[in-house]
């Protein structure tokens, strides 16, 4: 299990927030109940099994609903 | 003249307004309605852990969780008044709170264990703390400032209640909050 902190432009509208983490948690290989957007930080946590879904996967997901990543860290967890 | 407008006239240039804030430049109001949204759902689900809490902190937080919708239902209606006094149209529909919420409630939270209720009720609170803390932060910059006051103020009142409600759980007040932890990390 790998431990991915993603940091994100500033997020503008708590619905911004609820599309991020539905469109997070239903990728497949993520730990559903360790994804959490946190609205002022503008940050993505988010625990997920490497050999199903890369952390690339992760950021394209969001990147399509049009929020640009800056940066991800990405640690063993 | 807005009285040459009927009622659903007028709604509707309402939302047309309120979504062109919200997908360009969001203030202070559109992210209060998200509060009251919040405020809205705590209503039922603090109610709900009041009526269903059990074991042996029964009494105490069956009376802890009174106070908290009782607190709760009051700062639904200061925080409304005070947009109003601003000039702004809060949500007063049950629809709209529940289009604006951020909380989710779940009617097998009747079994949960008191503290797993605690901890619930800690991050519905946090969560509305992070949407309060933008608000006030907005409010700053629109000059806002009775506004902002008052939204310090519900800021304070979440502060103290998460710090109490950690205490029961034998924690420290920012203990496990994502939102305050070190950013020293990387």
């Amino acid at each position: 299990m790998s431990k991915a902190t993603i940091t994100l432009e500033t997020l503008s509208c708590p619905s911004c927030l609820q599309k991020i983490e539905s469109a997070v948690k239903g990728l497949d290989g993520v730990d559903q109940s360790s994804v959490k957007v946190l609205f002022n930080s503008s940050k993505v946590k988010v625990n997920f099994e490497e050999d199903k879904v890369t952390i690339e996967e992760i950021e394209k997901a969001i990147e399509d609903l049009g929020y640009p990543v800056i940066k991800s860290k990405v640690k063993a967890a | 003249m807005a009285q040459d407008k009927t009622p659903q006239e007028r709604l509707q240039e309402e939302q047309e307004h309120k979504e062109h804030v919200h997908h360009t430049k969001i203030n202070a109001a559109a992210i209060a309605d998200h509060i009251l949204g919040n405020i809205h759902t705590l209503h039922v689900k603090l109610h709900q852990y009041h009526w269903y809490v059990k074991g042996p902190h029964f009494f105490s937080l069956h009376d802890k969780l009174e106070e908290l919708y009782n607190a709760n239902e009051e700062w639904f209606d200061t925080i409304a008044e005070r947009l109003l006094v601003s000039g702004h149209k809060p949500a007063s529909t049950t629809a709209e709170f529940e289009k604006y919420t951020m909380l989710s409630e779940d009617p097998a939270d009747k079994y949960l264990k008191a503290e797993e209720m605690v901890e619930n009720v800690v991050e519905d609170f946090r969560s509305t703390r992070e949407f309060t803390v933008r608000a006030i932060r907005l409010a700053q910059e629109e000059g806002d400032d009775a506004l902002e006051d008052t939204l310090i103020a519900f800021k304070d009142h979440l502060d103290e209640s998460i710090w109490m409600l950690q205490a029961f759980l034998g924690k420290e007040a920012l203990e496990d909050d994502d939102a305050y932890e070190d950013e020293d990390e990387d």
